[in-house]
C-alpha cells in the first residue's frame, strides 16, 4: 500500500542536498551566486599586544609575530587597530556579552543575569536563517549560557559544548534518527485522529481545524525532510576520522580542530550560514591551567601586563603569546579548510565571512581590539590591509593624534558584514556607519 | 463627512468592489427596490463615485455579508445612523421609516452573514485552548505541582495574539506549524520527567542542623557558620555537602537569623556572596527527578513591617560563571516560636538551568535568603564622614532551624501507570493506562477504540525491544498533543443545537476555570443532567465557590482593565531616592507594588464575586480590598501582613475600579500627559465603546509640545483641544477628550493630585475635571462621572452594568459580539436588573443562555 508516509520517505531521498528550504534560496541557488556566509569567532581574554598587531599601515604592512601563521592568506584577510565599542563598552570582564552586541549598558560579567540585547549573528539569522536547515550555530567551548550570542528578547542563546551532539543534529545520529523516528509515530496517530475528527465536524468549525491538519503535515514533510537528508551521503570523510568524544578542557587540541572541522562541513553543505563559536568565557577559569604554555592561567596573564613591556613582565607576555599563537593556528587551519572547498567557481572561503578576535587589549582595557576580518571576496570584500581607526596605543605604547577620534565601532564592522549578507542593520548597536574601506 | 474609520471601512470598500453580487434573487430585488434608492438618495452624493468620501462606497450593489470586515463596516455604518452622526447636519435627514427600513436591512444582512460563517446566529467557531489553558491541562492531567516551585510551562509555547477588545477571542486563536512543534517539544519532555525509563539513584538525605556547624569567616568578614556534612546514616559518607551560613545571628532555640539581602549584600548582585543567606552545595549529581527541600522556619515580624519572604534558589557559587535563578518565594508569616516545615518540590528536569554550570564545579548549589523588601520608604539621614551608617529600621528576620535535603528517587506521589497497575495482562494494563489519561486529557468518556491505535504502538515499541515504560512515551505523547487534548472540540449540526452534555461541561469549566472539567461536573454532564437549568445553575454556583474561579476572575479582570500593562509598561515609581538612592532595590520595590496594584481590582471583583453584590460595586463601594503594601500606598494605617483584606475606604477611594492606583496606572502608560490615553481607556474599557483607530501621522500631544514651544506653554486643555481641531479627528475625540479630563487629579501613578496652592492674583481651585459622555451629559468630578455610569433611571448604553453584561458574555463566548447578539443581551440586561445586578446571577443567566448552551 502505497501510504502517504511511505510517498515522504521516497521524497525525502530524492530532496537535494544541501538542504534548501524555500523556493527563495532555490531560486538563489540557481542564479549561479553561493550563497553568504558568516562566521564569529572569539577568543576572549586578551592577548599579548606587542606582537599581535603590524607595525605598519595600508596594504604594505608586516605580518605580526603572532599571525604568521596566517601568511598564506594575507590576501584573503584585513586586520584592524583601533577597533573598539563606543563609550568604551565590554571594558574590563563584560567583553564576551558586548563583543557581537556592541550593548554599552551591558555589564554582567557573572553570567547572563541581566537581559542584553540582540547579536548580530541572531540578527543575520532571524532574517535569513530560514534559508537552511539549522538557522544559527551557536558553539562554545564551556558550553550552556556562556555564549556571544544573544536573541531578539537579549536572553542567551543556548550553546552546544558536546561535538557528539553537534554532530548528530548536523549529520544525523543513532539518537538524532530515534527522535525523528518517534516524532514521525506520533504525528502518524495525531495526523489520523486528525482527519477522523475533521469529518464529524460542521463545515465552519472543520475551516478552523484545516490549521491543525496543515500543521501536522508541515511538521511530518521536515521530518522526512530530516530523514531523507541524514541518510543521504553527506560526509566527504568517513565519520570516524573525526575524534567526537573529547574534552573541551583536557584535550583542546582536537577539540578544536573537530569543532571546526564539523564547522566547515556544515557550511559546506549549507546546512547553516551562521556560526558563532566562543573558545572560552572572559576571565574565565575554565581553561584552568595551560601547563604547556608556563604557569598561571590566560585570565591572570592578561591582568598582570599592565602596559608594562615584555622584559618588564616576560612571563605573563611568554604566555599569552603562546596561547595567541595556538588560537590563530587553528583559525589558519580553519580558513585553509575553507578556501580548499569549491564552492560554486570559486571558493568557500570567497564567500565566507570570518570575524576573529577578542574584546580586550591591554590589562582587559576595551580599546585597539585584537581582531580581523577574512574571506568573503564574492561578497564584495576587498582585503589585504591593516586598517587603522580611533586614536590608540600602538605598540610603542604611543598614541597617534592624527587619527580621527571614535570614528569607527566594532558595530560598524558587525553591520557592513550583515548588510553584505543582504541583512539591513542600520543603527545595530551603536553603529554609525558602513566601513567602507572594507569594501571593493 | 469625514470618517474616522477610513482605514478599516476603506479596506471593506475594496472588498466590495471585488465581490460579485451573491445575494439570492429574491433578496436582491428587495434590495434593489427599498434599499438601493435610500442609499443613492442619502448617502451616494458622499459616499460614491470613483473617489468616496473617507473610502466608504455606498452605491454600488455587490455586498457580501458573509465577510467579517464587510459585516463590521457595515455594523458601524448601521451605528452612525442610528446615533444620527450620518447623514452629516447640513444634509436632510432620513425620515424614521426609511431609517428603520435602512438599519433593519442592515441588521437582517448581518446576521444572515453570521449565519453564513458561523453556521447559526450566536453560534460560536470551536477553538484551540489558548498557551495558559493548555499548560494548566498539562499539569492537571500529569500532575506536574510541584509544592512552591511554579513551573510556568506556558512560557515554552509561542505567545497568543490578544484582541484590542478584551476578549479570549477564538478567532484569533490560530494554530500552526510552530505551535505543534512547541507542543511536541514540550510535551515530550514532561513525558519523559514523569515517566521514570530507569531507576532513580537511592535517594540520598541530609539533615542541616546549624548546632552542628562551626563558626568561621566569610568572605574575610563576615562570621557565620561553615562545615560539611556528611549524609546521614546508611549513605555514602565520602560526598558530604558543604555549608555556608553567612550570618553570625541565632535565636535562644540555636536557629539562624536571616537579615533581608538587601541589607546584607546591597543587591550589587542579588545571589553574589554567601554573605547573609543559607549555601548549600551537593555534591553533583544527574538532574532528573524531584529534590526535596523541608526547611523548618519563622519569622520575626517588628510592628509595622511585613512579612519576611523566603527565596530558594539554584545558585552556581563559582568566580566568573555565577548564575542563579530563583525557585521558589514563600512568605513566612509564623513566628519564631511556632516554627513550621516549608516544603520545596524542585522538579529538576523541568527547571531551566544551564545544569552545565553544575556539572563543570561538581556542586549543585542552593541558596536559602530572606528577601524582603521595605514598604514604606526609607531615607538614610545624611552620611557623616568616618562614621557607619546609622540604621534606624528593625528589618523582618526570616528563622531558619534546620534544612533536610532529600534527594531525587523519593516521590511518593502516584506514578502516572496507576491506573494499570492491578492488571497482570500487559495489553489491557496499557490499555487502562492510555485510556484513564485520554480521558484527562481529551476532557470526556474515551472508549477503548479509541486508544487502540495507541496501544498497537506500543505494542510495537515493546516488539522493538523497548522498556515498558520507554514504550509508553510515543503513544503518551499523542494522546497529550492529540486535537482532542488541543481544542475546545465540538461537533457542530448543520443547524444550532444544545451542546452535549459533555461539551457544555467542557466550555462551562474553561469559562470559569481555565482548565478541565472535574470528576462531578463531568459526572453530571454524562448523566445528561447538566441540561436541566437548575443543575446548571447549581454546577455554576459549586465552581464559583471553588478556588479555580481565580483564573477566571484573573484573567477577565486582567484583559478587561488591561493590567499587564501595569507590570509590563516601563512606568517610573521614582523610588531610587527612597530607597537610599540604590537603584536595585528601587527596582525590585517597584516590581512588587506594581505586581499588587495589578492585583488589587482582581481581589476587589473576586469580593464582589464571592458575596454575590452588585456589579455597580465594582464602580463605587466604602471599602478598598488591599494589604500592607497597598494601604501604605494609599495612606491607609494599620494593615499588616501581605493578605489581601476588605478595609474601610478613605474619602478619596471610593469609586471602586475607577479609583484603584494600578486602573489609573494602566491607564496612563506612564504619561505625566494623558488625558487622551486616558480618554480612550475609559471610552473602550468602561463604557464599552471602541475608540476608533487614529490616523498614522499624528505626535502625541507631548512631542506636539517639544516641537512647537507656543503649545508647550498652553494649559492641558488648551493642548488637547487643539491637537484635535482638525475635523477628521473630531469625530472620535469629541467622545475620548472630555473623558479623560475624569481622572485630571490623578497623576500617572494613581495619587490623587493636591488642590494646586494659590498663585499671586489667583485663588487656589481644585483641579477642573469636568467633562461629558459621548452622549452629551456632562460630569463636573470623577464622583459625578461614576454616578452617570451607574444612573440605571436613564436606559444608556454606557450604563455599567449592561457594559459588564457585554464583556462577560464575549468572554464566557470565547468571541467578539455583534448585532445579532443584541437580543440575547437585552435579555441578559434585563434579568440582570431584575436581579439586582448581582455578579453570580449575571454569570448563570449568561452560562444559562441559548448562545451558551447551544452550538
Amino acid at each position: 500500500m502505497l501510504t502517504r508516509r511511505t510517498f515522504l520517505k521516497a521524497a525525502g531521498v530524492c530532496l537535494p542536498v544541501p538542504w534548501l528550504e524555500t523556493v527563495a534560496a532555490a531560486s538563489e541557488k540557481n542564479a549561479g551566486s553561493p550563497p553568504g556566509r558568516a562566521v564569529f569567532f572569539m577568543v576572549p581574554s586578551g592577548v599579548n599586544m606587542w606582537r599581535w598587531h603590524p607595525k605598519e599601515f595600508g596594504p604594505n604592512y608586516q605580518l605580526s609575530s603572532t599571525l604568521q601563521a596566517l601568511a598564506p592568506l594575507r590576501k584573503e584577510l584585513t586586520i584592524f587597530s583601533g577597533l573598539e565599542h563606543a563609550k568604551g563598552a565590554g571594558g574590563g570582564h563584560y567583553e564576551v556579552g558586548v563583543w557581537l552586541t556592541g550593548n554599552e549598558k551591558y555589564k554582567s560579567k557573572d553570567g547572563p543575569v541581566e537581559p542584553n540585547t540582540i547579536s548580530i549573528d541572531q540578527h543575520i539569522a532571524g532574517a535569513i536563517g530560514k534559508r537552511t536547515r539549522i538557522p544559527s550555530l551557536v558553539l562554545s567551548a564551556p558550553g550552556g549560557s556562556v555564549t556571544t550570542s544573544f536573541d531578539a528578547k537579549g536572553a542567551p542563546v543556548n550553546a552546544e559544548n558536546n561535538l557528539r551532539r553537534l554532530f548528530g543534529e548536523l549529520f544525523g545520529s543513532p539518537d538524532v534518527m530515534q527522535r525523528l523516528q518517534r516524532r514521525a509515530s506520533i504525528l502518524d496517530l495525531v495526523g489520523e485522529q486528525a482527519r477522523g475528527l475533521s469529518r464529524q465536524l460542521g463545515s465552519n468549525d472543520r475551516r478552523r481545524f484545516d490549521d491543525y491538519l496543515q500543521s501536522v503535515r508541515d511538521v511530518e514533510a521536515r521530518l522526512q525532510a530530516d530523514r531523507g537528508y541524514f541518510s543521504s551521503q553527506l560526509l566527504p570523510i568517513a565519520a570516524d576520522e573525526l575524534t567526537l568524544d573529547v574534552d573541551p578542557q583536557q584535550q583542546r587540541q582536537d577539540y578544536f580542530k573537530t569543532m571546526l572541522e564539523l564547522v566547515a562541513l556544515a557550511l559546506r553543505n549549507d546546512q547553516t550560514r551562521i556560526v558563532s563559536i566562543l573558545a572560552c568565557g572572559s576571565g574565565h577559569e575554565f581553561f584552568g591551567q595551560w601547563p604547556e604554555f608556563g604557569k598561571g592561567t590566560h585570565h591572570h596573564a592578561s591582568h598582570a601586563t599592565n602596559f608594562d613591556t615584555e622584559e618588564q613582565k616576560p612571563q605573563p607576555y611568554a604566555f599569552l603569546e603562546r596561547v595567541d599563537n595556538w588560537f590563530i593556528a587553528h583559525l589558519a587551519r580553519f580558513l585553509q579548510r575553507l578556501e580548499e572547498t569549491p564552492d560554486g567557481d570559486g571558493s568557500l572561503l570567497a564567500s565566507t565571512m570570518v570575524l576573529y578576535g577578542g574584546g580586550m587589549s591591554w590589562t582587559h582595557n576595551p580599546s585597539n581590539l585584537p581582531m580581523l576580518l577574512a574571506g568573503g571576496s564574492r561578497l564584495g570584500l576587498e582585503h589585504g590591509s591593516h586598517l587603522r581607526f580611533n586614536p590608540h596605543k600602538d605598540f610603542k605604547g604611543q598614541v597617534d593624534k592624527s587619527v580621527k577620534p571614535d570614528q569607527t565601532t566594532v558595530c560598524d564592522v558587525l553591520r557592513t558584514m550583515s548588510e553584505r549578507l543582504g541583512v539591513p542593520a542600520e543603527g545595530f548597536g551603536d553603529s554609525r556607519r558602513i566601513v567602507g574601506e572594507l569594501l571593493a | 463627512m469625514r470618517n474616522p474609520g477610513r482605514g478599516l471601512i476603506g479596506l471593506t470598500i475594496a472588498l466590495l468592489v471585488t465581490c460579485p453580487l451573491r445575494a439570492r434573487a429574491d433578496d436582491s430585488a428587495v434590495f434593489k427596490r427599498t434599499v438601493q434608492p435610500l442609499l443613492i438618495k442619502h448617502c451616494a452624493e458622499c459616499h460614491g463615485g470613483e473617489e468616496p468620501e473617507g473610502g466608504v462606497r455606498l452605491d454600488q450593489p455587490a455586498i457580501d455579508f458573509a465577510k467579517a470586515e464587510v459585516r463590521s463596516a457595515w455594523e458601524k455604518v448601521h451605528a452612525m445612523l442610528t446615533r444620527g452622526e450620518m447623514p452629516p447636519k447640513a444634509k436632510p435627514r432620513l425620515s424614521t421609516d426609511d431609517l428603520d427600513t435602512l438599519a433593519s436591512w442592515i441588521r437582517g444582512e448581518v446576521e444572515r452573514g453570521v449565519i453564513a460563517e458561523r453556521g447559526g446566529a450566536g453560534r460560536t467557531t470551536m477553538r484551540r485552548l489558548t498557551r495558559v489553558e493548555y499548560a494548566r491541562l498539562l499539569e492537571d492531567v500529569l500532575g506536574l505541582r510541584y509544592q512552591n516551585v511554579p513551573l510556568n510551562l506556558h512560557e515554552k509555547l509561542p505567545v497568543d495574539p490578544q484582541s484590542a477588545a478584551p476578549l479570549n477571542d477564538g478567532d484569533l486563536l490560530a494554530f500552526q506549524s510552530l505551535h505543534l512543534k512547541a507542543c511536541v517539544d514540550l510535551v515530550e519532555r514532561v513525558v519523559k520527567a514523569v515517566l521514570a525509563d530507569e531507576p532513580h539513584p537511592a535517594p540520598f538525605t541530609y539533615h542541616i542542623d546549624p548546632r552542628r556547624l562551626a563558626t568561621g569567616n566569610i568572605q574575610g568578614r563576615t562570621t557565620g557558620l561553615v562545615g560539611q556534612v556528611p549524609p546521614i546514616e546508611g549513605e555514602d559518607k565520602s560526598r558530604p555537602a558543604r555549608v555556608t551560613i553567612g550570618s553570625p545571628h541565632r535565636t535562644e532555640a540555636g536557629g539562624v537569623l536571616l537579615s533581608p539581602i538587601y541589607r546584607v549584600d546591597s543587591y550589587l548582585g542579588r545571589d553574589k556572596i554567601n554573605v547573609g543567606s543559607w549555601n548549600i552545595e551537593l555534591p553533583y549529581f544527574q538532574p532528573a527527578g524531584v529534590l526535596h527541600l523541608k526547611i523548618r522556619a519563622g519569622a520575626v515580624i517588628p510592628r509595622g513591617e511585613g512579612a519576611p519572604v523566603m527565596r530558594v534558589s539554584f545558585y552556581n557559587n563559582v568566580d566568573n560563571e555565577r548564575f542563579g535563578r530563583e525557585l521558589a518565594a514563600i512568605t513566612v508569616t509564623n513566628p519564631a516560636d511556632e516554627l513550621r516545615d516549608y516544603y520545596v518540590e524542585i522538579p529538576l528536569d523541568l527547571i531551566d538551568f544551564p545544569y552545565v554550570l553544575f556539572e563543570r564545579s561538581g556542586r549543585i548549589g542552593v541558596r536559602i535568603a530572606n528577601d524582603y523588601m521595605p514598604i514604606a520608604d526609607r531615607i538614610l539621614p545624611p552620611k557623616e564622614k568616618g562614621k557607619p551608617v546609622a540604621w534606624s529600621w528593625e528589618e523582618p528576620q526570616l528563622v531558619i532551624d534546620h534544612v533536610v535535603v532529600t534527594g531525587p528517587g523519593s516521590s511518593r506521589r502516584p506514578p502516572l501507570t496507576a491506573a494499570g497497575e492491578k492488571v497482570n495482562d500487559d495489553r489491557k494494563r496499557v490499555a487502562a493506562i492510555l485510556q484513564d489519561i485520554a480521558s484527562k486529557a481529551w476532557r470526556r468518556p474515551v472508549a477503548a477504540e479509541e486508544v487502540a491505535p495507541f496501544t498497537r504502538l506500543y505494542r510495537q515499541r515493546r516488539a522493538d525491544g523497548l522498556s515498558r515504560d520507554r514504550a509508553l512515551f510515543e503513544p503518551l505523547t499523542a494522546v497529550l498533543v492529540s486535537p482532542h487534548a488541543l481544542y475546545l472540540v465540538e461537533r457542530k449540526a448543520e443547524q444550532p443545537a444544545p451542546l452535549s452534555g459533555v461539551e457544555l461541561a467542557n466550555r462551562l469549566s474553561f469559562f470559569l476555570w481555565g482548565s478541565r472539567p472535574d470528576r462531578q461536573l463531568l459526572d453530571a454532564a454524562i448523566t445528561g443532567k447538566l441540561h436541566d437549568p437548575e443543575v446548571l445553575a447549581a454546577q455554576v454556583e459549586r465552581m464559583l465557590d471553588d478556588p479555580g474561579s481565580r483564573v477566571f476572575a484573573e484573567n477577565f479582570v486582567t484583559r478587561m482593565l488591561a493590567l499587564e500593562r501595569v507590570e509590563n509598561d516601563p512606568i517610573d515609581f521614582g523610588l531610587t531616592l527612597k530607597s537610599f538612592g540604590n537603584s536595585k532595590v528601587a527596582e525590585l520595590r517597584e516590581q512588587r507594588l506594581k505586581h499588587d496594584l495589578a492585583r488589587e481590582p482582581v481581589h476587589y471583583f473576586e469580593h464582589v464575586l464571592r458575596n454575590n453584590h452588585s456589579a455597580y460595586e465594582l464602580i463605587g463601594s466604602d471599602y478598598l480590598i488591599v494589604n500592607d503594601r497597598l494601604a501604605n500606598y494609599y495612606g491607609v494605617s494599620g494593615v499588616e501582613g501581605g493578605a489581601f483584606r476588605d478595609v474601610p475606604a478613605p474619602e478619596d477611594r471610593r469609586g471602586g475600579w475607577l479609583t484603584m492606583a494600578g486602573v489609573v496606572a494602566a491607564a496612563s502608560r506612564g504619561n505625566k500627559e494623558a488625558t487622551i490615553l486616558r480618554g480612550v481607556y475609559l471610552l473602550e474599557r468602561i463604557l464599552g465603546e471602541h475608540p476608533g483607530t487614529p490616523p498614522g501621522n499624528v505626535e502625541p500631544l507631548e512631542v506636539q509640545a517639544r516641537i512647537d514651544k507656543k503649545r508647550g506653554q498652553l494649559a492641558i486643555r488648551e493642548r488637547v483641544k487643539l491637537h484635535t481641531s482638525i475635523n477628521t479627528c473630531q469625530l472620535c475625540h469629541r467622545k475620548i477628550d472630555p473623558l479623560g479630563f475624569a481622572w485630571a487629579d490623578f497623576d500617572y501613578l494613581g495619587k490623587r493630585l493636591p488642590v494646586p496652592p494659590s498663585q499671586p492674583g489667583k485663588a487656589a481651585a481644585p483641579i477642573d475635571c469636568s467633562g461629558k459622555l459621548p452622549d452629551g451629559r456632562a460630569f463636573a468630578s470623577l464622583n459625578e462621572f461614576t454616578q452617570l455610569l451607574g444612573d440605571q433611571q436613564q436606559p444608556s448604553r454606557y450604563q455599567f452594568g449592561e457594559v459588564l453584561v457585554r464583556r462577560l458574555t464575549g468572554y464566557a463566548l470565547s468571541r467578539p459580539l455583534n448585532l445579532s447578539d443584541e437580543e440575547m443581551i437585552r435579555n441578559l440586561v434585563q434579568s440582570a436588573q431584575r436581579n439586582g445586578w448581582r455578579l453570580r446571577e449575571i454569570i448563570k443567566s449568561i452560562v444559562l443562555a441559548d448562545s451558551f448552551t447551544h452550538g
